[in-house]
């Protein structure tokens, strides 16, 4: 520890801290323009500069180290000078439109030119006109505003590993901008908006619809994804205006992805339904929220009565807050007595390593998934170990992924290349001498070794499991896909297999169905029975939207989202976070739902989520006595014995192989309701090598004819040079591809044009 | 003595007369409201007009600001980003019904677009009427502009005053 | 001096200077000639002539230079020699033994040499740049023979002792950077030669490179082996095409002599060398942005700490040396730095070598002792100011340095006593103004050089600098305003401060001393609109003084666009209208009638 003396006040830090870093300790402010703790010193602003004691040069607070005995003062009116001036010197070419600027209120050089005090610039204005950027379907860029503080090209060097954006020309020309001016090309993660101090870098999504200073906010989870994080939920009256990052904060350090920072628009979609629906006879009526659950009521006592309890299934989504989840366990097992719990998750595999584990690994390997584009905050993790802790990165793929750049081993080709490849791996883990065992080294010779798995993939699963076994220090990721897709499980909604509905379906076991927020058509699991469930006595669907699931209800409720709702998510880590409710679009919760729902059959559910907390504390062993404010569960097991070894060859015949592509930007569930994102990425593409297409003289936007063992379907092409030889692609979670890969994760297939 | 005089005589009745008399050939100081306007003076603060460029697009640029600044809360303003990137005002509504014309909004433009005007007629005959949206605000420049008021007192020299 | 072969060597300078003033046709004739008379053979002793290529000696402004050593006569030297007169000297001077006197350099030529101490560019002009034989023929590898039998603390110590400091400009003790390097923890360690050599004016390094490359390499290796570097770069930009190539050639010949590579002359010593070209940035003279601009980075130099001596190129320890320090070494090891102390004043040793130009007679490289007056370096080394004009200032130091008045001239050039006086030893440029030079024009000359070599990443160079020159043109073009002298000072005492590297702490010098010793011209421009030195062309009216005009014609010869109607025995006249102010007849004015 050193001691310095700071505007008087001394501190004792640790020595290599940074002047502002100690100036922060000691209760001091220090302005600052181009600095961001999370990315490495840049040092170009000089608004942070401070004199020190006996040295007549003055010093960047946000670039030097502290010395033992140093004494600082940063409030001097040599240095409020220099300050001003430099301030005054950005305000020559600033064009001063913060009226219509989207940052106007929130602008770092607008805070920075009133601490400072410009009243008046010396020099003459010149302000730059440029025309705006608007190739990049997110991000409006207007170079004019720049201040070149370089945070963007370094965030985007640093933490996203693109590289999209640099600095380009020198001296006053220097721009930012893209390589030889092509449109933007990246991952669209945002994340250059959210440290651009000035209007340069604006949100498309929320371009002029408000200013700051209307906005209302409150700190939630983001609810898409199962990395749980923290975000900003800004909105103004019952409209939700944008989501954004909460600096620094939460498990994502204030990072976050394409589709939380820009997919939120689903919450205000005119496309939600607000009036729930009955179909009785054909016809379908709308009724009001009280007659619907009537009618639900009726009917499940109807059936319970007649079929008995056993007929009855409740089906949540991994969309719902872990006290919804719990509720509707409480009402199928205890007021309606049936076992049928389902959803598409399993208490197989349990998370095991925290992102900042995943972030200090010392040797990562990922097993046959895209986290960039699943989880990208998993994947910005991943990048994190592999960039700056350096960590050796072993990625098995077929197909290259945006994590190419930094592994140290990418392992592609055919899936079922990529399955023996990761079978030797775990082989070589295992102790095995093959092509593999120098990477197995790496892995057991590691101290915190961390593999991230896909543990939809019973292949792939197994595979992790084999290398646990081998390597017990090794921390595995079970990559789950959404918000809580852990925290149902928890709740009891991951015994039961979920190909037992999909049976119950098929041979008319079920006679009544509660759907909390599944779409079942897009579920790969169920999509084939899901053309059942409409002849079912009760096929109650709760949903914001009108999915096909939805459309095939007899009674359909209209929900909340995770915006307008209070409860908690675990995460990918098996971390419990609450989210908070921000506006109410005039539908009720699930958990209101089940609580009426309860009522009607004579029970009494609670529907308020403190309350429901303190039942889930008491009912819940995993969770007695958790915080509630990101708490990790400890969970008994990572995997639940032995997992079958499953044969995960390709099924079927055909020239390709065709594997489950990695998302783009959304799934088709839920976030193909945000209008934005579906401007990007709108249907599923059927993804090709260039070879293939050059092969087949198939080009760009064609629409072919994908058939195979079972299935057979028309997308449009993509053609992505990241694909290799002999395979094709396509997204999972569309209702127009869950009918494929009902057949299996890998499979094969032919192309007819 | 000179006070018998002036109880015999009734001069300070007289006197009284004289003003009264005097008074009847002078103009009257009141005005016969509503059958008259009444005279508005250059700083008078009246019902609000937003200027137009000369293409008649209007020169607000929706900031807010005004909105923000205005104590009785009577301006609503939504904006939107057009198709090719452009601001667009959605909405621009004032309530006259609530608005005290304390002329904080006029200050408070950033881009020289919303003006106190002269006109103070806002009589309606429902509240609905009160609230006046961007259309009427441009017409009330327009009207302003070429000196249709209802009241017809207003002055060319106050035309110029909008020119400027 | 004499020479100790036994037949006839001709030296033809192929300097870029040498090259350009026709040296490659002089080298062709000389072969030619020598062909044409039997001259060439090389087993005769007699009859066995040779032309050979040297690198610049100097005095550029007579090139095309040639010497032509006879075995047991002095040298003789032919200044501004072309192809035609190459037979005359070779029938009556080769052949004849008459020395052509009308050609031969006269005593001014070797009183350029006077006041000289050429160490490092002794052999510049001497040595084949393109043989490695020739340079080991001058001694040349033995420094590092015999620093390799010395320990590397051995030869910090020696580095130390002489009190060498770093030509580049800031003037840090050599051997204390070195210490630093070699204390720093890391297996690999890489040794930078900063060639990069970007000042208006300058082209010390340019001259030591293409002239003996092999005495820089062996500097490098000398530094390398005391610092205890493995790999080393020569940073060298694109712009110097002829060094390139003599580098890279110099580096192939040491490499398959073993003087480079694994086991250096046969010892435990592991040098490798590679030559990296700069893309023009002036920026990418500093050192953070040198290292940045080797790994592929965009050229913009980073705070430190961490210095380059810990975390430098590709994160290892790095140690970066312009290559004038570099050439230094051979002499210092050699000769002992106890004899290189002996040379210069108490604090800056050694020489130093000085890019004279502008008004000044003989413009070209010096070597001169430090602590030399500017009276010295300018009058008697540079042969003063020509045209008989007076002497008005000299900057030093390039555009980061500043400028000196007359009363400077007694001033030492040493580090501390140039900048006491305000200026900078730099690196090594001198530019002599006389008064015909506006000190404003001056200035902004310099700064729209930095401001256009700015990288742009801090505020205060960025646009800084930019406004401080947008202040300057308005002032050149009569558009100054009262406050901007005022302005200029505050604004570059900002930048000075403010600034994250050495580009921007130093960019305003020369307006910030061209205002302090100036002021006046600054005051005339924007009060009076007047260019007192009458090089601002905006504010020059252009029209003859009928008392100052001799009549002569002159300046109507000068015209380009004949807007000077003049006739024998009348005052010439400006057609304003016509007039396109390019200042051809002020130049050419010998009476100064225009005003």
């Amino acid at each position: 520890m050193v001691t310095v003396k700071i505007d008087g006040k001394e501190v004792q830090v640790a020595p290599n801290t940074l002047i502002l870093d100690a100036a922060k300790e000691a209760g001091v402010t220090i302005p600052t323009l181009c600095h961001d703790s999370r990315l490495n010193p840049f040092g170009a602003c000089r608004v942070c500069l401070v004199e020190q004691v006996n040295n007549p040069k003055l010093q960047a607070a946000c670039t030097t180290p502290v010395t033992d005995k140093m004494e600082i003062i940063t409030r001097s009116e040599k240095l409020s000078r220099v300050r001003k001036t430099a301030i005054e010197l950005l305000l020559i070419n600033h064009p001063l439109d913060c009226p219509v600027c989207d940052k106007g209120g929130e602008c770092t050089l607008q805070d920075l030119t009133y601490e400072v005090g410009v009243t008046k610039v010396r020099f003459d204005a010149k302000p730059n006109d440029t025309p705006v950027d608007h190739t990049n379907p997110f991000i409006e860029r207007d170079i004019d505003r720049c201040v070149l503080c370089g945070r963007c090209v370094r965030i985007c060097d640093e933490v996203v590993n693109i590289q999209a954006i640099s600095f380009l020309n020198r001296g006053t020309d220097t721009i930012i901008g893209t390589s030889f001016e092509q449109p933007w090309n990246c991952e669209y993660c945002g994340q250059c908006i959210s440290v651009c101090p000035v209007g340069s870098l604006n949100n498309r999504i929320y371009l002029f619809k408000n200013r700051p200073w209307n906005l209302e906010r409150v700190k939630s989870v983001c609810g898409l994804c199962s990395c749980g994080c923290t975000v900003d939920i800004d909105y103004e009256g019952n409209e939700v205006f944008r989501m954004k990052e909460s600096p620094a904060e939460g498990i994502n350090h204030g990072y976050m992805c394409a589709k939380g920072r820009f997919g939120f628009e689903f919450i205000n979609s005119i496309k939600r339904q607000s009036e729930a629906v009955v179909k009785a006879g054909g016809e379908s009526k709308k009724v009001s929220f009280n007659e619907a659950v009537e009618v639900a009521v009726e009917k499940l006592r109807k059936v319970k009565d007649t079929a008995g309890a056993d007929a009855i299934a409740v089906v949540v989504s991994p969309r719902l807050t872990n006290e919804e989840a719990f509720l509707a366990g409480k009402l199928a097992k205890d007021v309606l007595g049936t076992s049928n719990l389902f959803s598409t998750e399993s208490e197989e595999v349990y998370p095991e390593a925290t992102l900042e584990e995943v972030e200090n690994s010392d040797c990562v390997t990922v097993l046959n998934i895209d986290v960039t584009e699943s989880n990208p905050i998993l994947g910005l993790a991943v990048r994190h170990a592999a960039r700056m802790g350096s960590a050796p990165l072993a990625v098995f793929y077929p197909g290259y992924t945006a994590l190419k750049r930094v592994a140290k081993k990418f392992v592609t080709g055919n899936p079922d290349e990529v399955r023996a490849s990761m079978e030797s791996y775990a082989a070589a883990v295992a102790g095995a001498s093959n092509e593999y065992s120098e990477w197995a080294a790496k892995l057991t010779k590691a101290e915190r070794p961390v593999v991230v798995f896909d543990p939809y993939n019973k292949a792939d699963v197994k595979i992790a499991q084999d290398i646990k076994k081998a390597c017990a220090k090794v921390k595995v990721v079970p990559a789950k896909s959404k918000n809580n897709s852990v925290g149902i499980v928890d709740m009891g909604f991951g015994a039961k297999c979920a190909t037992e509905f999909a049976k119950g379906l098929e041979s008319g076991k079920f006679k009544a169905v509660v759907v909390l927020g599944e779409n079942l058509s897009a579920r790969s699991v169920w999509t084939k029975s899901a053309s059942k469930a409409a002849g079912l006595e009760l096929l109650l669907v709760t949903d914001p939207f009108m999915s096909e699931t939805a459309a095939m209800s007899n009674v359909y409720i209209p929900v909340a989202t995770f915006a307008e709702k209070s409860g908690s998510f675990t995460n990918l880590e098996g971390r419990v976070q609450s989210i908070e409710k921000a506006v109410d679009k005039g539908v009720n919760t699930d958990a209101c739902v089940v609580s009426a729902i309860a009522k009607g059959l004579g029970a009494q559910l609670p529907a308020d989520a403190n309350a429901v907390r303190g039942m889930i504390e008491k009912e819940v062993p995993l969770y007695s006595g958790i915080n509630w404010d990101g708490g990790v569960v400890s969970y008994p097991y990572v995997f639940a014995g032995e997992v079958a070894a499953t044969d995960g060859k390709a099924k079927g015949k055909g020239r390709f192989f065709l594997y489950p592509a990695s998302l783009r930007l959304h799934s088709g569930s839920f976030t193909r309701w945000s209008p934005d994102l579906a401007k990007v990425y709108g249907e599923p593409m059927l993804e090709i090598g260039v070879e293939d297409a050059k092969e087949l003289g198939i080009k760009s936007k064609d629409r072919v004819k994908v058939k195979g063992e079972g299935f057979e379907g028309e997308f449009l092409v993509e053609i992505e040079k990241k694909v290799s030889k002999g395979c094709i692609a396509l997204p999972e979670d569309f209702v127009a591809t869950a009918g494929i890969f009902c057949n299996g994760k890998s499979l094969r297939a032919d192309i007819v044009k | 003595m000179k006070n018998v005089f002036e109880t015999i005589f009734f001069t300070e009745i007289l006197q009284g007369l004289g003003i009264t008399l005097s008074h009847m050939f002078k103009k009257p100081v009141t005005y016969r409201y509503p059958f008259e306007a009444t005279p508005i003076q250059d700083r008078f603060r009246g019902i609000q007009y937003i200027k137009t460029h000369a293409d008649g697009r209007t020169k607000c640029v929706g900031c807010y600001l005004c909105q923000k600044v205005c104590p009785s809360e009577c301006i609503h303003i939504e904006t939107d980003c057009g198709p090719n990137g452009e601001r667009l005002i959605r909405k621009y509504e004032l309530d006259l019904s609530r608005c005290i014309y304390c002329g904080y909004c006029e200050e408070v433009c950033p881009v020289d677009a919303i003006h106190m005007g002269w006109e103070w007629n806002t009589v309606a005959s429902d509240r609905s009427g009160y609230v006046i949206n961007m259309k009427t605000l441009s017409m009330n420049y327009k009207d302003n502009l070429e000196g249709n008021w209802k009241n017809k007192h207003l002055k060319k020299k106050l035309v110029e005053g909008v020119q400027q | 001096m004499s020479y100790t072969t036994d037949h006839v060597e001709v030296h033809v300078c192929m300097g870029t200077a040498g090259v350009a003033s026709g040296g490659q046709e002089v080298m062709d004739a000389l072969d030619a000639e020598f062909t044409k008379r039997g001259l060439k053979n090389a087993e005769s002793k007699e009859r066995n002539c040779a032309a050979k290529q040297t690198g610049c000696r100097g005095l550029c402004a007579r090139d095309v230079l040639i010497d032509v050593y006879i075995p047991g006569k002095d040298p003789i030297t032919y200044e501004h020699v072309s192809a035609e007169m190459v037979p005359t000297i070779v029938e009556e001077h080769i052949v004849g033994g008459n020395i052509v006197e009308k050609w031969a350099a006269k005593a001014d030529y070797f009183q350029f040499y006077d006041k000289q101490k050429r160490y490092v560019l002794a052999d510049c002009g001497r040595v084949d740049p393109e043989s490695l034989e020739d340079y080991i023929k001058l001694g040349g590898y033995e420094a590092i023979k015999k620093a390799l039998t010395m320990t590397p603390e051995q030869v910090i110590d020696e580095v130390k002792k002489a009190g060498l400091r770093g030509r580049g400009g800031g003037g840090f003790p050599t051997g204390l950077k070195w210490t630093f390097c070699r204390n720093s923890p890391g297996d690999h360690k890489y040794l930078i030669c900063n060639a990069d050599e970007g000042d208006p004016g300058a082209f010390m390094d340019r001259s030591i490179i293409e002239g003996n490359p092999h005495a820089v390499i062996e500097g490098m290796l000398i530094a390398g082996y005391a610092i205890g570097c493995d790999e080393g770069y020569i940073y060298c930009r694109a712009e110097y095409p002829l060094a390139i190539v003599r580098v890279i050639k110099a580096i192939k010949d040491a490499e398959a002599a073993g003087i480079l590579g694994d086991k250096v002359l046969g010892t435990n010593f592991h040098f490798k060398l590679k030559l990296k070209e700069g893309a023009g940035a002036f920026v990418c003279g500093e050192e953070t942005a040198l290292i940045a601009s080797i790994e592929g980075e965009r050229g913009m130099p980073r705070p430190r700490p961490p210095f380059p001596a810990v975390k430098g190129l590709w994160e290892k320890p790095s140690n970066v040396n312009n290559v004038e320090t570099l050439a230094n070494l051979p002499s210092i090891i050699l000769k002992g730095g106890e004899w290189y102390a002996g040379i210069g004043t108490e604090k800056s040793k050694g020489t130093k070598i000085f890019a004279l130009s502008g008004k000044v007679k003989s413009t070209g490289l010096v070597e001169v002792p430090m602590g030399i007056t500017v009276r010295e370096l300018i009058f008697d080394v540079g042969g003063g100011i020509p045209k008989k004009r007076k002497f008005k200032a000299v900057q030093l130091g390039g555009p980061s340095g500043g400028c000196l008045t007359p009363d400077h001239l007694e001033t030492p050039i040493d580090y501390d006593s140039l900048i006491a006086a305000g200026a900078m030893m730099g690196s090594g440029g001198v530019v002599v103004m006389d008064e015909t030079n506006c000190m404003v024009n001056v200035a902004q000359f310099f700064l729209t050089f930095t401001q256009r070599e700015s990288c742009g990443k801090c505020i205060p160079c960025r646009i800084g600098t930019k406004t401080m020159l947008d202040i300057l043109n308005r002032i050149t073009t009569g558009q100054g305003r009262e406050e901007d002298i005022e302005l200029l000072l505050e604004l570059g005492n900002d930048i000075k401060t403010a600034s994250l590297c050495g580009l921007g702490q130093t960019a305003p010098n020369p307006v910030l001393t061209t205002v302090k010793y100036f002021r006046h011209e600054y005051e005339a421009h924007i009060r009076d609109k007047k260019c007192p030195a009458r090089e601002c062309a905006e504010l020059i009216e252009f029209v003859v003084v009928d008392d100052r005009c001799k009549k002569c014609g002159i300046c109507k010869k000068a015209c380009p666009v004949d807007a000077i109607t003049w006739e024998k025995g009348t005052v010439a006249y400006i057609d304003r209208e016509k007039c396109v102010k390019c200042r051809e007849c002020i130049v050419n004015c010998p009476f100064n009638a225009i005003d």
